[in-house]
């Protein structure tokens, strides 16, 4: 046995080839190297374990110097996206009871709040959070022009792709994050008031996404886009032809009925991250029609629920898988008819409690809310106004959806209220916006062409009762405030009506500055037909005109300087004298070249030409979308009848104060400033608006 | 990962100058901006079609 053995070894020992590895110094550093590495990390974990006490000391004193020297306790500002100062007084005056706005309006202040030029919430709400002008925040629009495509993009965020990918075959594998970057700039009110150790609550505020880091609370409002990384694409589903639907917009599915009343559908979700081309996700589910119950069974994944018809569910999840990973979503489902069958779907949100991507600061925020109060609609702008334009969604399905996300929104409001002792809580609203969009038409004095099916009197009357709610919520709210507190409401504009369309890049078109390919009279979406070589101008977003610049469009043929000037000037004038001929009268009251209006690094990216359009006038959708055709001005016609997109001594927005203030004529530039001197902060040099001092 | 990156005193002074005269917010914004611009210049196209992805659903436009 010994023998055997000791003959195995040996074999071994002679059979055994050398080990070709590297064993050199190279190897003993990266060995070292990672240990290097943990023991760094753990360092670092012990040294900010035991300095946390001492960090949180200076805090401490930070906060005591900075309370000592604030004027208030605590302060709260309200946001109420769109209400408008003269609506708001003729409302009144009409006999509406708003007791709550008018205690404020008695012992406090109540003014018209000027907006910026134009006044759109992506560029006043910027300059509400920052106190300074567009040329200091870079967000001028709601779309900004991409120089190499001359394709519409989105000013307020911008996804950047992981720059490390492994290509096999049909798959694209990510080695580093994808990054969504901010182009809001400037600095935030809150992160200057969570500087001086002073925790802020930040809700909703619109361009807030992605959300930024600083000491307190953050949930990200407009510009938060879907799951499919879109600004909000509902699904429609319907037993008719999809030709016979005349919808546009969304994913539109023809379903077929596969058994009696049983119809399989699919759901389609975000695009695939790993294979190429992110085709999108896909999610089977079945709809089984209960004509006794009247409605519906949903069986989504393991989910089975009742939606009753005409009434719209609470938020649902859905799961999109990939591989062992799971995407969560949320969404709402209306069931607005059994026969033919039409069921609409909501965009598919991101789950505030299982987020693909952050909606909130610290991440965990939106989870703890989520466990607080169930779903919640995470979408920017959540509220489907498109889906009631395109009419997949009826007007009183719409209002539910507008109500329940309301409701949402003030629950975190008060939990966040309850446990507030000191500091800064800011939320702003958005149903008075979305109202006013769609609801305008019902007004006496709208003089709108569209569609006013209802008689219904909360369709009918939305907008006084939308002016109602929130007076009730400050009904709510106001005994809870001290006389060491601060109360201020906002809104970043105005409302009005809107009837006419005008097709901007149509008419720069028909005056020779925009030239389409030989042959062709009108060009498709994104300017597809356009001769760029021969092209001087050309419409982005709801209000501005580019120049095709030699040297900054990527086929730009107008030298900057003197060529480049004496174009602007030829349009301005030429816009200005613009008469809608139908109707008589002027498209545009005022045409600004940039440099008029703002001032600030970011000024370069603003458009050439900022238009302010009449009242009742805004660009066209199809223009937004760089359509060429042949109308000039047109009638508005979609439900979407209330705006603010004119120029913005049109639709002054509101401000209401718990306390008297100094200044005569507040501008939203000032609301930031003003927080800042309520904590006793100096104003920093670069905001440009003025602490509207307030009487304490 | 985030980077240092140390200014001459010249360098220094002329950029307090910009932030000044610009109106910047601080000295982390005034860098960022002047890399985004020249980053601008280089960067390839984006997919048109994702980029068109992207704008849907925004009623204000479409």
């Amino acid at each position: 046995m010994k023998k055997r053995n000791f003959l195995i070894i040996s074999i071994l020992i002679i059979l055994t080839a050398p080990i070709s590895a590297y064993v050199g110094p190279g190897a003993g550093f990266a060995f070292a190297g990672s240990f290097l590495f943990i023991f760094i990390a753990f360092f670092l974990a012990i040294f900010n374990f035991l300095t946390f006490p001492i960090r949180a000391f200076f805090q401490f004193l930070k906060r005591i110097k900075t309370l000592k020297s604030a004027k208030f306790k605590r302060t709260v500002i309200i946001g109420f996206d769109g209400m408008d100062y003269n609506r708001m007084k003729m409302f009144m005056k009409e006999g509406e009871k708003y007791p709550n706005f008018e205690k404020l309006m008695e012992e406090g202040t109540f003014a018209p709040l000027q907006s910026t030029e134009p006044p759109i919430s992506p560029v006043a709400w910027s300059s509400f959070s920052t106190g300074v002008n567009p040329g200091k925040h870079n967000i001028f629009d709601f779309l900004a022009t991409d120089r190499n495509t001359y394709m519409p993009k989105m000013s307020g965020s911008e996804i950047i792709p992981p720059k490390k990918v492994l290509k096999v075959g049909n798959y694209t594998i990510p080695l580093s994050k994808a990054k969504v970057e901010l182009m809001r700039k400037s600095k935030s009110f809150w992160k200057i008031v969570s500087s001086k150790g002073i925790f802020s609550s930040v809700l909703r505020i619109p361009y807030s996404f992605p959300p930024e880091k600083f000491y307190g609370l953050m949930l990200s409002g407009l510009g938060t886009p879907d799951l499919r990384g879109t600004q909000g694409s509902f699904s429609f589903y319907s037993s008719e032809k999809k030709t016979d639907t005349g919808i546009t917009e969304g994913v539109i599915q023809e379903v077929h009925e596969v058994s009696d009343g049983i119809f399989n559908a699919i759901l389609k979700g975000p695009g695939h991250p790993f294979v190429k081309g992110s085709p999108a996700l896909e999610e089977k589910f079945s709809i089984t029609l209960d004509k006794e119950k009247n409605g519906a069974k949903i069986k989504i994944g393991r989910d089975e629920f009742f939606i009753e018809k005409g009434k719209i569910t609470e938020w649902k999840k859905v799961y999109f898988k990939v591989g062992f990973i799971k995407i969560a979503g949320i969404a709402q489902f209306f069931l607005e008819e059994a026969d033919p069958l039409k069921l609409y779907i909501s965009p598919i949100n991101i789950d505030p409690g299982s987020p693909s991507m952050s909606v909130s600061h610290p991440k965990i925020f939106s989870v703890y809310l989520s466990k607080l109060i169930g779903g919640y609609a995470t979408l920017g702008m959540a509220e489907d106004t498109w889906a009631l334009n395109e009419r997949v969604l009826s007007e009183d399905g719409f209002i539910q959806q507008v109500y329940s996300y309301q409701e949402e929104r003030e629950k975190m409001f008060w939990d966040t209220f309850k446990k507030f002792k000191r500091g800064l809580l800011v939320q702003v609203y958005e149903e008075t916006d979305r109202i006013q969009h769609m609801f305008w038409r019902y007004l006496s004095d709208s003089g709108s062409p569209a569609d006013k099916p209802s008689r219904e009197d909360h369709i009918v009357n939305a907008i006084k009762r939308s002016y109602k709610r929130m007076d009730d919520f400050l009904g709510r709210l106001m005994p809870k405030l001290g006389k060491n507190d601060l109360l201020m409401i906002v809104s970043d504009h105005g409302f009005n009506k809107v009837n006419r369309d005008f097709h901007l890049n149509s008419w720069l078109y028909k005056e020779g500055y925009l030239v389409l390919k030989d042959g062709k009279t009108s060009s498709d979406k994104f300017y597809k037909d356009v001769d760029w070589s021969k092209s001087r101008a050309y419409g982005q977003g709801l209000h501005g005109i580019f120049v095709n610049m030699k040297g900054r469009e990527r086929y730009g043929i107008v030298s900057p300087g003197k060529e480049a000037e004496e174009l602007k000037e030829e349009i301005k004038q030429k816009l200005k004298d613009l008469k809608d001929i139908e109707k008589g009268d002027v498209v545009a009251k005022g045409v600004y070249k940039r440099e008029e209006l703002y001032k600030g690094p970011y000024t370069k990216n603003a458009p050439d030409i900022v238009i302010g359009y009449n009242l009742g006038y805004r660009v066209s959708p199809e223009s937004a979308v760089n359509y060429i055709g042949d109308t000039i001005v047109s009638d508005n016609t979609r439900m979407w009848s209330g705006d603010h997109s004119f120029t913005r001594a049109f639709v002054p927005g509101i401000f209401f104060c718990n306390k008297k203030i100094k200044t005569k004529h507040p501008s939203i530039m000032d609301i930031s400033p003003t927080i800042l001197s309520a904590f006793g902060i100096k104003k920093p040099s670069f905001i440009d608006g003025n602490d509207l001092e307030v009487v304490a | 990962m985030a980077k240092k990156v140390k200014l001459s005193n010249e360098s220094s002074q002329k950029a307090d100058e910009i932030i000044a005269f610009h109106g910047y917010s601080s000295l982390e914004e005034l860098i960022g901006n002047l890399i985004d611009s020249e980053y601008e210049k280089i960067k390839s196209d984006d997919d048109k079609d994702e980029q068109a992805e992207k704008l849907s659903g925004l009623g204000y436009i479409s």
